[in-house]
């Protein structure tokens, strides 16, 4: 019974849910406010319901499938996408303990940093199936943008891996007594940027230019397909910062008060989440977008080199900053 | 160079980039592009018959509505073109209030541009900024003329509304602001290195290329060419105020940004000179409806570049014939040029770049390209081979 609560509801499906559409509201009130826009205000308090009502409509509107699509990949590469980021967000402490009860193994941070890679190529391949030259194009882009920066982001993982001498990621969340943030502020700066390439926002959003290639990938979509489309990347979003809490900033773990520890860790993991979020947010708003050709230049000739460095540095001071880890 | 192994991507009538319906089809090798062929004329919409149906007073406002954000400058060069045929001149004092009215345009043509190019390259927030601060130009044109956009200030033989004195410290106060405002976006396009990134070295116009292929207005000062019709051959009021022509020499997208940014300044200086100085008297003078028989050329300097009015008149309250040349069709084989040898990713930002007004250049004409004849078509003719059978 409580095995199919805490998978449904708390702090499984229903919750992840409700999450990702508060972050994605939060997220467009920081963005419409950077540039002295209002956002969202006619749905709910402050426009609070507004992702809500937007997904709604999506799923009432009509769905077109184009007549010459590889109608299998096309039907069912959005509802995958989108089902493997919720998985993948299974694995994270975010109570305290794992959504299910247990997971937890030895190297589920390199078993969820590739599911963020299988759904990626989920997203490629809706597009590919697309045969539109825009969804072409902007699939070719999402492959080439995720193959390049799925490489520093690992490394950068790995940095925080190292340090916390374990691959599962509710044993690096919980051995950050000092969060890894103020130990190793390098790699979090950098992870920061590479996730940034990963979840296709300023200034490395080239798979859905929309003056460039209208819509990327999602340009054929409507309907229900595209609202699960649009919702797998808002759970990516909040994957990406869930990650980043994981990794950097000690996880749900913080000061616990009066009553269950699980309140205080899920409201450490949330205001955690949305300062991320904020980070994010922030350097979408100041950038412009940059070239497909400079994405991969800044990836293959500074992320990577950097990468390895900072894995270089963080090996090298371990010895001093190993007594702050537990 | 083969075209073996290129293929095509159209761009337009419809797309995101595209403001206005225009069609270019590219031809694309890897992420090069090898050629261009613009296809122009999905907005045609017959001003320049219209224009033979109408009295002169009538065609001030068809004028007006040839472009919606260069509105001004049309009607500036219209009723230019009937006072010549006239043989009368506009009162000192109109010729000032010409001057201002065409600057704060400039102003808000230039920043609407600053807007859009940086929504080009997804630099939305510098977007936003910009489209807020330009709010202030409308707000100042709502108060002088009634319309954020077609003021309707000109009319044959003067201007229909004066500035006021009152007025004056309220346009002042507004062009401060713009001012600070403008300085610091001028900053941000030279300092910003993600907009350097995108916008410098790219869409490259050589001058002599610029010059070849008769490019226009900023596009044609950001390659370095001395050219604006208002130090030229001053109109309005500009032989009595002072105004500097903004050249630069990087004959690239990030040239033809700052042109614009700097040329909003020099309007800002422009405007106050005129408010300082602009003469007592009356804002018009009467003309008659019949307008004798003669044909006249006259040239304003639009916002995106060199206007051409022809006008051609037969004594009555019509005129005979009427021609319109925008600045954008001027523009467009510097285009082509621009955007060979570029990347695709570079499509928008340079198409952006010339500051197209697709909607404004719009005319008809039958050419074969092949025999190198052009001809006209009456009506009749056009019914007989395009209508149903």
């Amino acid at each position: 019974m409580t095995f199919i609560f805490r998978v449904l509801i708390f702090p499984g499906f229903t919750f992840i849910l409700l999450f990702t559409m508060f972050c994605d509201w939060v997220e467009r009130k920081i963005e419409a406010r950077m540039q002295n826009r209002i956002g969202p205000t006619y749905t709910g308090p402050a426009g609070i319901l507004q992702p809500f009502a937007d997904f709604v409509k999506l799923l009432a509107k009509e769905d077109i499938i184009p007549s010459n699509t590889k109608s299998v990949v096309f039907r069912f590469a959005p509802i995958l996408s989108f089902s493997i980021f919720v998985f993948a967000l299974f694995f994270l402490p975010i109570d305290g303990s794992n959504v299910i009860p247990h997971s937890s193994f030895e190297g589920d941070l390199i078993f969820v940093l590739a599911l963020i890679s299988v759904a990626n190529f989920f997203l490629f391949l809706s597009g590919w199936s697309s045969t539109n030259p825009y969804s072409a194009i902007g699939a070719t882009r999402v492959l080439t943008q995720f193959l390049g920066y799925d490489i520093p982001l690992f490394i950068f993982a790995l940095t925080s891996a190292f340090l916390a001498n374990d691959l599962s990621i509710s044993t690096i969340a919980a051995s950050q007594n000092v969060p890894f943030v103020l130990l190793i502020p390098w790699a979090f700066a950098l992870f920061i940027i590479t996730l940034q390439a990963e979840l296709e926002k300023d200034p490395f959003d080239v798979p859905h230019a929309e003056t460039e290639i209208v819509a990327g990938y999602e340009t054929e979509y409507s309907g229900r397909r595209l609202a699960f489309l649009k919702l797998a990347k808002d759970v990516q979003i909040v994957l990406g910062a869930v990650i980043v809490v994981e990794l950097f900033l000690s996880g749900p773990y913080g000061p616990v008060f009066l009553g269950l520890p699980a309140f205080w860790y899920t409201l450490w993991f949330i205001l955690k989440v949305l300062f991320v979020v904020m980070i994010t947010e922030y350097l979408t708003c100041v950038f412009a977008r940059l070239r497909i050709d400079q994405v991969l230049v800044i990836n293959w000739r500074m992320l990577i080199p950097l990468s390895i460095l900072s894995l270089v540095a963080t090996v090298a001071v371990a010895f001093w900053l190993n007594p702050l880890v537990v | 160079m083969s075209y073996g192994s290129t293929i095509k991507v159209p761009l337009g009538p419809q797309h995101p980039a595209l403001k206005e319906p225009g069609n270019f089809l590219f031809e694309v090798d890897g992420e090069t592009v090898v050629d261009v062929k613009p296809r122009i004329g999905y907005n045609h919409r017959g001003v320049e018959k219209a224009f033979e149906l109408r009295t002169y007073i009538q065609n001030i406002y068809l004028a007006e509505r040839i472009c919606g954000i260069c509105s001004d400058a049309h009607t500036t060069c219209y009723t230019q073109a009937i006072e010549e045929l006239l043989g009368v001149e506009a009162p000192p004092r109109a010729r000032y209030i010409r001057v201002i009215i065409a600057e704060l345009e400039r102003i808000q043509s230039h920043a609407l541009w600053v807007g859009i190019a940086a929504h080009e390259i997804g630099f939305d927030t510098l977007f936003m900024y910009v489209w807020r601060d330009r709010e202030t130009v409308l707000d100042l044109f709502e108060m002088i003329s009634g319309n954020r956009i077609h003021y309707a200030m000109n009319t044959i033989g003067g201007v229909r509304r004066d500035i006021h004195a009152a007025m004056v410290p309220k346009i002042k106060k507004g062009l401060d602001f713009l001012e600070k405002r403008l300085k610091y976006y001028l900053d941000v396009v030279q300092t910003e290195q993600t907009i350097l990134k995108r916008a410098a070295g790219v869409g490259v116009l050589k001058p002599k290329d610029a010059v070849d292929l008769c490019a226009l207005g900023p596009t044609l000062r950001a390659s370095g060419i001395n050219n604006d019709v208002r130090a030229d051959d001053p109109y309005a009021a500009y032989d009595e105020v002072p105004f500097n022509v903004i050249t630069h020499d990087g004959c690239d997208v990030s040239s033809r940004m700052l042109v614009r940014c700097e040329e909003m300044l020099e309007s800002i200086k422009a405007i106050g000179y005129a408010l300082d100085h602009m003469p007592e008297g009356v804002i018009r003078v009467r003309v008659p409806m019949k307008v004798p028989k003669g044909e006249v050329v006259s040239r304003v300097e639009a916002p995106r570049g060199e206007l051409i009015h022809y006008a051609k008149s037969n004594g009555t309250t019509k005129p005979e014939r009427y021609k319109v040349r925008s600045p954008t069709l001027g523009n467009i084989p510097a285009l082509c040029k621009m955007l060979l040898g570029g990347y695709v990713a570079d499509i928008p930002i340079v198409l952006a770049g010339i500051d197209p007004c697709f909607s404004c250049m719009d005319r008809m004409a039958f050419v074969d390209v092949k025999k190198n004849k052009g001809w006209n078509w009456t009506m009749q003719q056009l019914r007989r081979k395009y209508a149903k059978k």
